[in-house]
Parts: structure tokens; C-alpha cells; sequence
């Protein structure tokens, strides 16, 4: 298959392959047609179950290669088990991919895979041959990362967290390794690395916010606007209009103010309204402020408040 | 001279824009500024209507812009004010007969010639909204005590926000009932100033009078011992500059209304 190999960032692709037979079988012979000898690789299974003893396999194929495997990337369960059974560190996602020319082919090699069922082939082969080659123009390489800025803000910000995590205890140099990264990928889910949108204005009824991320605002918002992300939602002021967190079904976004008085409080698929008004709206002082947080807790949205 | 183009906007209907203009107009010419005024709500003027000049109305806005007269020639002279003018809207078409270009257009030309251009701006959010605020470098926005009103003042003040060329916007409140605010019934000013954090230019309680100066063709502020007459004058100086201290609304009972009140317990207020 084309393209697997993403040498800039070092990961390896097999998530377009549908099953973990097939992923070994072409692992086994991107392998043998290049050097890996010495290098560090992070590969992506996709969704596909990989048991422990596939897991074992694959660390045997890059270890008789020279190669090291520095991350698995699946969004399975069971292949995430394994994988720490097999003494390997774990990850959900996959970094980001900005480089424009292998996208571009990634997508023409999944749609050649669907509608030719090809087994590997001569042509496919020398496909990959060409691949190779370019990959292997080191300069060329440079060249791309140190144009794209997007990849090193995220590798920045994933190195912070890490450095912030890792810092939290002496190093222990006794501990075994894949304890530490047991440790590390658990704390890192607290501390998610999600981007975060930072609004500096009040948003006035009728103005809208939707992101892809958490979203921080610094200012009121008044009763009429509307704010979405699918992740949490901070709102340093007075939250009077409609949020709802965690729009990709994230159950435990929750949505955070300095003074909850929102009309509707909506996190994954639950809403909640605020109570019906009996006498005309008496605004509470903004020097009242109460800090509270909004989350899902046994099926309802509560919130809770801050005690200071 | 460069005059102050002024736009009267409010998103709500019914909430007193038409009648802050004629009488805020009135008001500033009476203290010796010469004042345009535009109804730009094209297909259901009412302008002309308040200031009591229907029946004078030849050339509209419209005609100005289809160049069809001079624009000197469509600017209608006020019956006992010289210094004031006011450019009709056209009654038969509908508010997408004009741009926003053109409207720069016509403020531009009238800001030469007077010291406040007021703009009426129809209800709503669109086409008309828009072409009103085209050329407006300061608002005035209205609003009564009403939660829809407020919601939609709300609205208003954050597109005006967004659009640079207006510096400088305020709130006035129109129809207050100070017997009503309190027994906590209404809104009170400060609750209202606090949600829409915007400044105040005036406060305008609720009149009777207000019905029948409409039907007259009269402005308030041409009438005697009005509270709402009182208060527009009061803004009118404020837009001038001269810092007036809002009025207090308190209802003045008197000693013997008390009494009357008390023995035939009538529904005086």
C-alpha cells in the first residue's frame, strides 16, 4: 500500500488496513524494502483489535528491524490493553498531519484499496518504492517542517504538558517504564491537550460561539447568545445565555462562571432550563459573583459552587 | 461646518423612536440649532404624521435618490420653526428602493448644511435597519422597560458596537412608570442600565399627552406642563452637551389628594 510511512513525524499508518493479519503481513514488507535501523516510530492501528500476542508480533517485526516502537496510536480498546500488556506506551490520537503532499496521496491510496481490493501488486510495490525514495530525501524534509508552524506550536504544546507532568515527581529511574507511561497517559486525559478559544469581549444577545475545543471568555454573556463547544466552557463574568459543552458527547465536559444565570445549561445530549420567573427580573449585582460549574453527575446536570 | 449625524434606532417596534426624533428635532431647533430630520422607514412613514407636515409633503426621499428633484427641494420646512426640515419617506415603496451607499450619500450632503442630522430608523434588523445606521456616526438607542424590549435594545447595541463608524451610542428610556418601579413591578433604571452596560442620555415617563399630541401633529415639547415635553427638552440639551440631572419621576402627591384619596378611595394615582 502507498504511503504508509510518514517519516517527518516518524509514524507509521496502518489504520487503512482492515485487519491486524493484513497490518503485519505489510508492516513486514515496508520493512524489508527500507532502513529503520535505529529509528523511533509511532504507529497508528486505527480502530482495528490487535490481542497480545499480534502486539508481540509487530514488536518483534520493528525489533528485528533495528526499529523502536515509541507509540501506539488506536482508538480500540482491547488494542490499547494489549499494547500495555506488551510493555508499549498507548495513545488515542493521532498528532497532527498538516503535510499537504502525503494527505493528498494517503486519500488516493484509500480510495484505490476500496474499489480495487487489491492485493500487493508490482505496481503498488514500485509505488512504494517512489514513496521511499522521496522520504528518504532528507533535505526536503527539513525543508517542509520548517515552513509549517502549525506541527511545532502542537509538538510545543504537547512537550509542556509533558514536561509540566513529568515534573510533578522526582524521577524515579527504578520505576518501570511502563508504569511511568501508564501514570503519564492517565494524567495527560485529565489534562487534555485540547486547543482552547479565548474571546475577550462581552457577547452581546445574538452573537454565537462554536469551536471545536474548549472555549474561554473573559466578559458577560447576555441572554440571547449562544455558546457550543465539544469541549468545556469557561466564562469569566455573568453566563446568562444558552451554553452547551461537550457537543461531540462528551459526558464529562462541564461549563464553569463566575455566575451561572443561563438560560439553558446543555452538556452532551442532557439540557436543563433555569426556573420560570415570577416577578420581573431583578438583576443580581454583578459584585455578587457566586463561581460555579455545571456537570453531569448520576444522569442530571448539577451544578456545584465554589466555597471561598 | 460638519453637523452630528444621529441615528434614532430601538430593534423593537412601537417603543417611541418616531416620537423621540420629531421631539428631540423640535427640542434642538427651539435652542437655535438648525436640524434635519430623515424617516428612512420607507412604505410606512410616520414622521411627517408626528410633525403634523402630511399634507406638505411633496417630493419623498426617494425621489431624491431616483434623482427625479434637488435634494433643496424635498426638504420640507417645519410650520413654526424655520431652523427645522424634515425629509419625508416615500409611502408607496418599500425599504429595498434605497442602499446603504445612497444614504451615506444624502447625510453627507445635509451634514454640510445642518448642525444634527436625525435619522428615524425603522423596526427590525434589516435592510432598512441597515441603510438607517449607514450614515449615522452616533446612536440613540430606545427602549421601554420591557423584557422583550430590552432583549431586543440588546441586540441592537451589539451591531452597533460592531460597526466602527458609530463612536459614541446611548439608551434612552421611554414610558417609565415610577409608581409601577416601586412595587417592583417594572424595571428599574438601574437594573436596565446594568444589563445593557451602556450610558444613559434620558429618561421619558409614560404621558397621556403623548396620544394627543400624535393625533394633533403637535410635538410634546411644544405643549405646557408636560413631564414627557420636560424630559425630551432635557435630552435635547444633554445631545448639546450641557449636563442636566435626570428628573425625579416620583409622583408629587399632594396634602389634599391624600385626604380625597383617603375618604373617597378613588383609583388616583
Amino acid at each position: 500500500m502507498e504511503n504508509i510511512i510518514i517519516l517527518e513525524s516518524n509514524i507509521i499508518d496502518l489504520s487503512i488496513i482492515s485487519t491486524s493479519a493484513r497490518m503485519l503481513i505489510e508492516l513486514d514488507s515496508i520493512i524489508q524494502k527500507s532502513d529503520f535501523k535505529g529509528k523511533s516510530f509511532k504507529v497508528n492501528l486505527g480502530d482495528v483489535t490487535f490481542n497480545p500476542a499480534h502486539m508481540n508480533t509487530l514488536k518483534s517485526i520493528m525489533e528485528l528491524a533495528g526499529a523502536e516502537i515509541e507509540l501506539i496510536i488506536t482508538k480500540s480498546v482491547n488494542t490499547q490493553l494489549a499494547a500495555l500488556e506488551t510493555g508499549l506506551a498507548v495513545s488515542e490520537k493521532l498528532p497532527e498531519k498538516p503535510y499537504q503532499i502525503n494527505i493528498e496521496k494517503k486519500q488516493e491510496s484509500v480510495a484505490i484499496e476500496e474499489n480495487q481490493e487489491l492485493e500487493l501488486s508490482e505496481t503498488t510495490d514500485e509505488e512504494v518504492q517512489d514513496n521511499i525514495e522521496l522520504t528518504n530525501k532528507e533535505e526536503i524534509i527539513e525543508e517542509i517542517t520548517e515552513e509549517s508552524l502549525f506541527p511545532e506550536e502542537s509538538n510545543d504544546t504537547e512537550k509542556a504538558l509533558e514536561d509540566f507532568l513529568n515534573s510533578e515527581e522526582y524521577p524515579n529511574n527504578n520505576q518501570d517504564k511502563q508504569d511511568k507511561n501508564e501514570k503519564l497517559l492517565k494524567k495527560k486525559a485529565q489534562n487534555q491537550l485540547e486547543k482552547t478559544l479565548y474571546i475577550n469581549q462581552t457577547l452581546r444577545s445574538g452573537r454565537t460561539v462554536n469551536f471545536d475545543g474548549h472555549v474561554f471568555i473573559v466578559g458577560d454573556c447576555h441572554p440571547g447568545s449562544e455558546i457550543s463547544a465539544t469541549g468545556d466552557i469557561n466564562v469569566w463574568g455573568v453566563l446568562s445565555g444558552i451554553a452547551h459543552a461537550g457537543t461531540d458527547g462528551n459526558q464529562n465536559a462541564s461549563i464553569r462562571a463566575l455566575k451561572i444565570n443561563a438560560i439553558q445549561l446543555r452538556i452532551a445530549n442532557m439540557f436543563s432550563r433555569k426556573p420560570d420567573r415570577l416577578l420581573a427580573e431583578k438583576v443580581e449585582k454583578t459584585n455578587t459573583f457566586t463561581p460555579e460549574e455545571a456537570k453531569i453527575e448520576n444522569g442530571e446536570i448539577k451544578i456545584f459552587s465554589y466555597k471561598y | 461646518m460638519t453637523g452630528r449625524v444621529i441615528v434614532v434606532t430601538s430593534g423593537k417596534g412601537g417603543v417611541g423612536k418616531t416620537t423621540s426624533t420629531a421631539n428631540i428635532g423640535t427640542a434642538l431647533a427651539k435652542n437655535g440649532a438648525k436640524v434635519a430630520l430623515i424617516d428612512t422607514d420607507i412604505g410606512l412613514r410616520n414622521l411627517d404624521l408626528l410633525m403634523g407636515l402630511e399634507n406638505r409633503i411633496v417630493y419623498t426621499l426617494i425621489d431624491v435618490i431616483e434623482e427625479r428633484c434637488k435634494l433643496n427641494q424635498a426638504l420640507v420646512k417645519d410650520k413654526k420653526n424655520p431652523n427645522l426640515v424634515l425629509l419625508a419617506a416615500a409611502q408607496t415603496r418599500d425599504k429595498s428602493a434605497i442602499s446603504a451607499e445612497q444614504m451615506i450619500e444624502i447625510c453627507e450632503k445635509l451634514k454640510k448644511d445642518f448642525d444634527f442630522v436625525i435619522v428615524d430608523s425603522p423596526a427590525g434588523i434589516e435592510q432598512g435597519f441597515q441603510n438607517a445606521i449607514a450614515g449615522a456616526e452616533e446612536a440613540i438607542v430606545v427602549t421601554t422597560p420591557e423584557m422583550s424590549a430590552i432583549r431586543d435594545a440588546d441586540r441592537i447595541i451589539g451591531l452597533l458596537e460592531a460597526r466602527e463608524e458609530i463612536k459614541n451610542y446611548r439608551l434612552m428610556l421611554n414610558r417609565v412608570r415610577a409608581n409601577m418601579i416601586k412595587t417592583n413591578d417594572m424595571m428599574s433604571v438601574d437594573d436596565i442600565v446594568d444589563i445593557l452596560s451602556v450610558n444613559l442620555l434620558g429618561i421619558i415617563p409614560e404621558d397621556e399627552n403623548i396620544i394627543i399630541s400624535t393625533n394633533k401633529g403637535e410635538p410634546i415639547v411644544n405643549m405646557e406642563n408636560s413631564k414627557a415635553g420636560t424630559a425630551y427638552n432635557n435630552v435635547a440639551k444633554r445631545i448639546m452637551g450641557e449636563d442636566i440631572p435626570f428628573m425625579n419621576l416620583d409622583p408629587q402627591v399632594k396634602l389634599v389628594d391624600k385626604i380625597k384619596n383617603f375618604l373617597f378611595a378613588t383609583a388616583n394615582s
